[in-house]
């Protein structure tokens, strides 16, 4: 691809289905079903930024092609996005495009790493975000077409194809779309983009590179079984974190994130655990030394004398969000920690009302 | 008749009539230059650095290398140095170690692309060479061969000299690393002499 050519570039079809066709055989698709990116769809949503549609939102790895407002709009569309949703994809966009968040070694790696997205602020009532039963999927519109914007752009921007960039041995479902809003209403802790220096007013999305969530049994118990209940609760969810086979276990470095649903939080909050509390008690309770991890897996771990191994990782790299409904589960979901920056979690502002009026289309081709 | 031409299904017609126009997906990436370096035809070079990325066995595999490498470039001096750690693996080469090896080598064989992650950091080893003037080859598996090849246009450069062994050559043993060597040392010759 020539840096001569005209950007955006435009295709032309004999209809929707064979424009679809097209989009598949060209790999610009993620195998599902998109709606074709005409110009009239894609305008509506660049005018939902408030940005002009040259603007680079930053570079795409592996390829660090521009990840320009009318492209990443195109992927939007694709995506099923609404222009309401748009200001999310475009501040998640400048998270995982932000230098340190190491995107070209998640894209690239064998390992099933993926953005995960945590929106916070007013932006998750404006934008449509779930955040109760069944947070994490499937069902909620703002919620999947979000996510699936941002691995959209991921393969048809930074050039993730499977098979091709994208080397996951196995891939993952995760990889479709990972976006959810935390349930600050039910939460008995500061919302978590407060815990990171913004203001309550304010809306963001926090990307992190992660895998698939994985369920961890917490039940909440009645006030009686507290003192017995909390203490599990941590053991368990310290377990999941540094799981004997995960790749982050091993390198004690990389964000990774804690989805706690309202009732266990409220019961852990009951227990005297904060927010930074937990993080610490999660990674002080699980801790391995150098010979028990090299007779689970030797190939990683140098030899050298029975002392911890890794290193304590630092607290704040697991990212506790409350999301879902009542109930008895945790999702952990584990990282890789293998990159110059070891996947640190990146916030980004969400600019909402920065729109123009957003039109109808007068039509839909 | 009539409600049928009101139906949605005639404007979708209509759109057939007329085609569909759509934007394609794609952002504007960087244009890559060929790939140009090599060894002066006919010298024996001084020293070559031997560059092990971290992964199992990729520094034991180039010290196998310089053994049949020894003989087909007489007195020349080879080193073997480890980039990074193993939760490093899939970075560039780092400064101080670049401008070191740079420095003091008049080329360079990196090894290896054993993994997605490292053979984006392999490819970046080999960009950064080549931006200091300094001919690399790559040791690449099969199954990463092509990847290599796309990660390297990604960068900007095209042809990055590499050379292919199976996966996985990482912990198949002394017996089967050591005839790998031998097998591929003419080659690694040939590619820094820019003769294939």
């Amino acid at each position: 691809m020539s840096a001569r050519e005209e950007f955006p570039r435009f295709e032309i079809a004999s209809s929707e289905e064979e424009a679809q066709e097209q989009l598949h055989a060209a790999r610009m698709t993620d195998g599902l079903p998109v709606v074709v990116p005409t110009r009239a769809r894609v305008d509506a949503m660049v005018l939902a930024s408030g940005l002009d549609g040259d603007i680079s939102l930053g570079n795409v790895g592996p390829s660090m092609a521009a990840a320009t407002v009318d492209v990443v709009a195109a992927n939007a569309v694709m995506a099923g996005c609404l222009p309401e949703h748009f200001p999310v994809v475009v501040a998640a966009v400048k998270a995982i495009c932000d230098p340190t968040f190491d995107l070209t070694e998640t894209q690239v790696t064998t390992h099933p790493i993926t953005p995960l997205l945590i929106v916070n602020g007013p932006a998750r009532q404006q934008c449509g975000l779930h955040y109760g039963t069944g947070a994490c999927g499937p069902g909620f519109r703002a919620n999947a077409t979000i996510g699936r914007a941002i691995r959209l752009v991921m393969i048809n921007i930074g050039g993730g194809i499977p098979g091709v960039s994208d080397n996951a041995t196995l891939g993952s479902p995760a990889k479709y779309s990972f976006c959810i809003a935390e349930n600050e209403e039910e939460s008995p802790w500061e919302p978590l983009h407060v815990s990171r220096g913004w203001r309550e007013d304010q809306s963001t999305v926090t990307a992190l590179s992660v895998e698939g969530a994985h369920s961890v049994i917490c039940s909440p118990m009645p006030d009686a079984y507290v003192d017995i209940a909390v203490p599990a609760a941590i053991r368990l969810i310290s377990n999941a974190v540094n799981a004997l086979g995960s790749n982050s276990t091993y390198v004690g470095k990389g964000d990774l994130a804690v989805i706690i649903n309202p009732s266990t939080a409220k019961m852990l909050a009951d227990g005297g655990y904060s927010r930074e509390k937990l993080q610490r008690a999660v990674v002080e309770e699980c801790r391995y030394t150098r010979g028990f991890l090299r007779r689970h897996n030797p190939l990683v771990v140098p030899p050298g004398p029975d002392d911890e191994y890794p290193p304590m990782r630092d607290p704040n790299t697991v990212v506790i969000a409350v999301s879902g409904s009542i109930g008895g589960y945790v999702m952990v979901c584990p990282t890789l920690g293998i990159s110059k920056h070891h996947h640190p979690s990146v916030t980004q502002e969400i600019e909402i009302n920065q729109f123009c009026e957003i039109p109808t289309p007068r039509v839909q081709n | 008749m009539g409600a049928r031409q009101d139906s949605p299904l005639t404007s979708v017609r209509s759109a057939e009539a007329f085609g569909v126009e759509y934007m394609l997906p794609v952002g504007r990436r960087i244009e890559s230059r060929p790939y140009t370096l090599s060894l002066p035809a006919g010298t024996i070079p001084k020293k070559i650095g031997m560059l092990a990325n971290g992964f199992p066995d990729a520094d034991k595999f180039l010290e196998k290398l310089s053994v049949p490498l020894a003989k087909l470039w007489p007195g020349t001096e080879f080193r073997v140095v480890e980039k990074a750690s193993a939760d490093q693996l899939n970075i560039g080469i780092q400064e101080p170690l670049l401008t070191e090896l740079a420095d003091e080598c008049d080329a360079i064989v990196i090894a290896w692309g054993h993994c997605g992650s490292c053979t984006g950091g392999v490819t970046r080893d080999a960009v950064a060479f080549e931006e200091r003037g300094i001919p690399s080859v790559v040791v690449v598996c099969d199954i990463f061969w092509d990847y290599f090849a796309w990660m390297g246009q990604a960068m900007g450069l095209s042809d990055i000299p590499r050379i292919k062994i199976p996966f996985p050559l990482s912990g198949t043993g002394e017996s089967n690393q050591l005839a790998w060597a031998d097998r591929i040392a003419p080659e690694v010759v040939a590619k820094l002499e820019g003769r294939q």
